[in-house]
This record gives C-alpha cells, sequence and structure tokens, in this order.
C-alpha cells in the first residue's frame, strides 16, 4: 500500500491506497490537497530521499502533505 | 437497517478504512449524512461503550465485512454497527458530548456548520478544535483529561506532538536520526549550504511553533507552517524536508536575521 501522510493540528492523518488498483481516487486527493496550498513532498522510505512533488505516480510510495508554509 | 458484528481488535485493514472515513468525513461536512450510500458508523467496545463514530463509504464498510467473514479480520470484543445516516444532527449535543465524555466522537467539518455558539467569548472556538481533536485521540485509545491553564486538553495534544515525532523520525536517515537523538539538530548539506536545524521539544504541547531554530550562512531564520494549532514536530519535519529537496525555496519562504 501507498500512503499519502497529511499534516494536521492532530498529527498525521493517512491515506493508504492501492497503486495498482486505487489511483484514481489518491490522485483526486492528491489533486484536493494541491489546490488547498499544500506543498507535497515524495519521501522514499528506504533512502529517505526528498524530492517535491507536482503529480502522483504509482512510485511514490510515501507522500507527506504539509500544509501552506509562510516566514517564521 | 442496523449492521451488528464483532471483532476483536482493528487489524491494519479497518483501521485504515477507519481513517479514511474520518478524512472523508472532515471533508464532506454535516451535509455527507443525508447523502445517500454514506453510513454512519459506531465503534464501541464490550461493554458497549462508543469509542468512535464517523461516517464510511458503504461499499468500504461491506469490503471490510466481506474480508471479516473470511477470516481477514483478527479479532475481538469491538462491535461495528452501522446503519444509514440520520436524517439531522443536534450540534448542541455533539459539542456537549465532547465535552464531557471525550470518547464519544464525531467528525466533522466545523468550519462550513459553526456551532452557535462558535464565537461567543471564545469558548466556542476551543470547543470546536476539540471536536476535531478528540476523533485522533480515539483511535489510540481514550484520553485522560487534565486541563491546562487555558482551558485545553494537553494530553490530546502531546499524543498528537508524539505521533508528530515519530513521523519526523521516520523521514530522518540513520546519520541524521543519531544526529537528532544525541544533540536535539540536524545537519542537511545542500547545494547552497550547510543548514542546522535546531530542534527544542514542546514538553507542555501548547503547539507554540519554532522560532529562528534553523542557522544557515551565519543567518538565523525559519519558516513555519501557516495553520495555527500544528504540532511542533510537524514545522520542524516541514523545514528538514523543504530544505532536503529544495533549499532555495526554503530561505525564499524563510524570514532570516543576522546573527550578533
Amino acid at each position: 500500500m501507498n500512503t499519502i501522510k497529511i499534516l494536521g493540528s492532530s498529527g498525521d492523518k493517512t491515506f493508504a491506497y492501492n497503486p495498482e488498483t486505487q489511483m484514481e481516487e489518491a490522485t483526486a486527493r492528491f489533486e484536493q490537497l494541491k489546490n488547498s496550498g499544500y506543498t507535497l513532498f515524495g519521501v522514499d522510505p528506504e533512502t529517505k530521499d526528498t524530492t517535491l512533488v507536482d503529480t502522483l505516480f504509482k512510485e511514490q510510495v510515501q507522500v507527506v502533505a504539509v500544509p501552506r508554509i509562510s516566514g517564521g | 437497517m442496523m449492521v451488528g458484528i464483532d471483532i476483536s481488535q482493528f487489524d491494519e485493514f479497518l483501521t485504515e478504512i477507519i481513517h479514511q472515513a474520518s478524512v472523508e468525513a472532515q471533508n464532506m461536512a454535516v451535509r455527507a449524512m443525508r447523502q445517500t450510500g454514506r453510513w454512519e458508523v459506531d465503534v464501541s467496545n464490550s461493554q458497549g461503550y462508543r469509542l468512535h463514530q464517523t461516517f464510511i463509504d458503504r461499499n468500504l464498510f461491506e469490503q471490510a465485512m466481506e474480508q471479516h467473514r473470511q477470516g481477514g479480520l483478527v479479532v475481538t470484543n469491538h462491535t461495528i454497527r452501522a446503519s444509514p445516516p440520520t436524517p439531522s444532527i443536534d450540534m448542541d449535543e455533539i459539542s456537549s458530548a465532547a465535552m464531557y465524555t471525550p470518547d464519544i466522537v464525531e467528525c466533522y467539518e466545523l468550519r462550513e456548520m459553526p456551532h452557535p455558539r462558535a464565537y461567543m467569548g471564545g469558548y466556542g472556538p476551543r470547543m470546536m478544535q476539540h471536536v476535531v481533536s478528540t476523533t485522533e485521540a480515539v483511535l489510540d485509545g481514550p484520553p485522560d483529561l487534565d486541563m491546562d491553564y487555558f482551558g485545553s486538553y494537553t494530553p490530546i495534544k502531546r499524543k498528537a506532538n508524539t505521533k508528530a515525532r515519530e513521523l519526523f523520525m521516520e523521514c530522518l536517515t540513520e546519520s541524521e536520526l543519531e544526529e537528532f537523538k544525541n544533540f536535539s539538530t540536524v545537519t542537511i548539506r545542500t547545494k547552497i549550504g550547510l543548514f542546522r536545524v535546531e530542534i527544542q521539544d514542546d514538553e507542555f504541547g501548547h503547539g507554540d511553533p519554532p522560532a529562528y531554530n534553523v542557522i544557515h550562512n551565519d543567518n538565523r531564520c525559519c519558516a513555519i507552517l501557516g495553520s495555527g494549532g500544528i504540532p511542533r514536530y510537524d514545522h520542524y519535519l516541514m523545514q528538514v524536508l523543504l530544505i532536503k529537496s529544495n533549499p532555495s525555496r526554503f530561505v525564499e519562504e524563510a524570514n532570516a536575521r543576522r546573527i550578533r
């Protein structure tokens, strides 16, 4: 299962999906988050390599969605 | 029509469904109750004490039950009860239930349907925030109530912060994790130089964002998450992820001041 971890006030919520069967649903969720101002990062669970993600692909096993960023 | 079924514990599959349902329910708002095809779901323990209530897609629920029938779901003494959505909702009842019996949980997008008392004397919004946050707390078991000076339930925030800390650590490499554990810092080498993120525990769970906790080129700078009430470790996680993936954007986003 691939996951999108969405950060929020009560910790992260996990949206888990099967990339083979639920890609459409996951993409819709991904787009919804993007349109709400979330920044999405792909994190490789093994190497911990991190990339900014603009489009959701099956290969992205774990995506972390963070709310809008501002200067501290 | 009610469907009752006993299971002994939430296995991963069912937990995922509950998570998904929570997210969906929040987004769908109270209107979702009247929408056909969505069911109201109660999760109770063996004493009939309600642990969790949410809305779930009927198909997802039936999938879970099918898996249960085939022996895919392990266990127990919890009961899941599902019924078609009720036609109306008493917001008064929800907020008082959430205030006095935090095990009873409702998951709603409250911004779309604020409580009538939401804007009175600063008392209402806190209550709304509590209603939302309890949902997560219940997944980890009933929270013990302990009010802080500001009337908020610190154990819940502490749980959120612990959860955020776990995710933060999950996203670090071994060497970064080692550094974090020993020195409470995470150092990241990038094309535009070295960044050192200083981590300070939010011991009391007040959720204050960090301030100027990143050191880069002799400057202290900081970028935080715009939404309020976010666990501090979520800010740290965002900083680390953004620095690793696009350090220039981090510098653009961050306010900086010179170290004297």
